[in-house]
């Protein structure tokens, strides 16, 4: 072991390493407060990563560790732990990130795995291993293959950096709003103590709409004919009008407003309407790793029949 | 259309898939797959009769994704067998299929035309039918496995790896699909495209152990038992992630992902 080149068995070590750590700083400093990264510590942490990406791949020749870190033995056994530790999640109830949960359990973080450190480091560990294989591949001889390669890559680093650091600036607010009164109130949802938020948008319940099917009662559609109240500036403002309903959410100054729930003992003659207003100002970022996975997973499909084994192996 | 006419398809197109598979042991090619074609001609009449009558894609319940799974599992099956032309794919098709209609017709479903709102979108039929087929690829992918490892005595050859990697690929290519048609429609549906819901969570494993798979195998393509191993867990995993965190007590009454 830890003879040039590295391989499976230093990947393992190092993945070893790095739960056996996150264990240690899970104990001693408990979980992660994911609120410390709302913006700008996001867009900060994310410059740094991209720019100790490019340092390591700069100095690959010089350092094995960094050229192994885009390798594929790395990318393995990277992988293998994230999917040992989803497994974990998977297998254990999880709790909301901000619940204090109390005893030996609590402080294991085995119910809030999104915020463990045995979690978190070898997901940093898969990402890091991610953005130097793209930039590997991004500086050698570009071949039919490099662009599918970029795509599933570049795509999949792109959502889990953007996702992970915009999680902290993500809005996740619950508002209730009564026929005929303007709401501009709502209740911030990932908080424990649930805080009030004053919005710039007021929204007026016009009336509550709901079907259901006739044998069960249950329901078929259900949605919210509303007026929005929109502050441009401190003195003027306008209004627009729409119909809000499940599956069909209403965009309005980077709000996303999603109909939730109504009166279920009232239906159709429930006096308030339930909201879910959601931000998430790193959405297009997310966006666009996902469209480029899809590309790439398409490229997967129409170049996996009939390959050639010999000319994979350059990649 | 509803369930009680499901014996009157699935017995004749579970028959006409039997013999299709006996045919093909024989190396009778043409005819097999003549059959197989009339088998899913059968089934599919089935599942669009169900879809006319209920008014809905029949991809709500249990019951209905497995129409969907063997329709499914019998066209990858078909192309494989053409592709490659493996003796052994009808029965093993043929095989599935009897497997997973049976569990539908002595557990039968209740006629339910309702489909809450959350389901009544656009993405709805490609996130289920792009799920199953991957099923079905991966499901032929682990057979092949399991031959390899524990029924075939000699090594595996490359063609047959070739194989097990294509089929891999290909639904690892399909699982993607899947899970990102997914995420665009939870956004639009819940508000965010990634929850962390048990099913989610349980796709996230699945994905990665096939993402490790097709990794392993390009940097070690002479490990092969190694590789198969993969296939078994990832097989597994995708059997949690389809209908094993309904028993799984993590899992209950914390999923929305259940109809």
């Amino acid at each position: 072991m830890w003879q040039k080149p590295w391989k499976y068995s230093e990947a393992a070590a190092v993945g070893l390493g790095l739960t056996a750590v996150g264990v240690i700083l899970q104990l001693v400093s408990g979980k992660i407060e994911w609120d410390v990264l709302a913006f700008p510590v996001n867009l900060i942490l994310v410059a740094v990563l991209l720019a100790a990406l490019l340092l390591m791949h700069s100095l690959r020749h010089r350092v094995h560790l960094f050229s192994w870190l885009g390798g594929i033995p790395c990318a393995v056994v990277s992988i293998c732990f994230a999917a040992g530790l989803t497994m974990i999640m998977g297998l254990v109830r999880q709790a909301v990130p901000y619940a204090e949960i109390p005893g030996v359990l609590g402080r294991s973080g085995l119910r809030q795995m999104l915020s463990a450190w045995y979690f978190v480091l070898p997901y940093t560990w898969m990402t890091v291993s991610l953005g130097m294989a793209t930039l590997r591949v991004a500086a050698s001889a570009w071949t039919s293959r490099t662009l599918p390669f970029i795509l599933n890559h570049l795509g999949l680093f792109l959502v889990l950096v953007c996702g992970v650091a915009g999680s902290a600036d993500m809005k996740r607010l619950s508002m209730i709003a009564y026929e005929g009164s303007p709401e501009w109130r709502a209740i911030d949802k990932t908080k424990p103590s649930g805080g009030v938020i004053e919005l710039p948008i007021a929204i007026e319940l016009n009336d509550f709409i709901m079907e259901v099917y006739p044998q069960t009662q249950s329901p078929k559609r259900f949605a919210s004919d509303v007026t929005i109240y929109v502050k441009d500036s401190e003195e003027t403002s306008h209004t627009v009008s729409g119909t809000i309903e499940v599956n069909h959410p209403f965009s309005v100054k980077g709000w996303k407003i999603y109909q939730t729930g109504y009166d279920e003992r009232l239906g159709n003659e429930s006096p308030y309407s339930i909201f879910e207003l959601v931000r998430d100002p790193w959405l297009p970022a997310v966006y666009i790793g996902l469209v480029m996975m899809l590309a790439g997973a398409v490229s997967l499909f129409l170049t996996a029949p009939g390959r050639i084994r010999k000319k994979e192996e350059s990649l | 259309m509803s369930w009680s006419h499901f014996p009157i398809f699935a017995i004749p197109a579970l028959a006409i898939w039997i013999s299709a598979a006996v045919l093909a042991l024989r190396g009778r090619r043409v005819i097999s797959t003549v059959l197989c074609c009339l088998g899913l001609v059968i089934y599919s009449s089935f599942i669009a009769g169900m879809w006319i009558s209920l008014e809905r894609p029949p991809m709500r319940t249990m019951g209905e994704t497995r129409l969907w799974y063997v329709f499914f599992l019998n066209i990858a099956g078909l192309i494989t067998y053409l592709r490659w032309k493996y003796r052994w794919i009808p029965s093993f098709s043929a095989l599935l299929s009897t497997v997973f209609t049976c569990v539908n017709l002595f557990k039968p479903e209740i006629h339910d035309k309702t489909m809450m709102p959350a389901l009544q979108s656009g993405w709805f039929v490609p996130h289920v039918t792009v799920y199953m087929f991957a099923y079905a690829l991966l499901a032929s992918a682990f057979l092949m496995a399991v031959y390899l490892l524990w029924i075939k005595k000699t090594p595996a050859t490359r063609n047959e790896m070739a194989m097990t990697d294509n089929l891999t690929c290909i639904g690892l290519a399909f699982l993607t699909f899947g899970m990102l048609f997914g995420a665009f429609w939870a956004k639009i549906a819940w508000g965010h495209y990634w929850s962390w819901d048990p099913k989610e969570t349980w796709a996230a494993v699945t994905w990665f152990i096939y993402l490790a798979y097709i990794h392993f195998r390009r940097s070690s393509p002479k490990n092969i038992n190694l590789a198969l191993v993969f296939q078994l867990v990832g097989f597994a995993a995708l059997q949690i992630c389809w209908w094993g965190i309904n028993y799984l007590p993590s899992a209950q009454g914390s999923s929305i992902h259940t109809y």
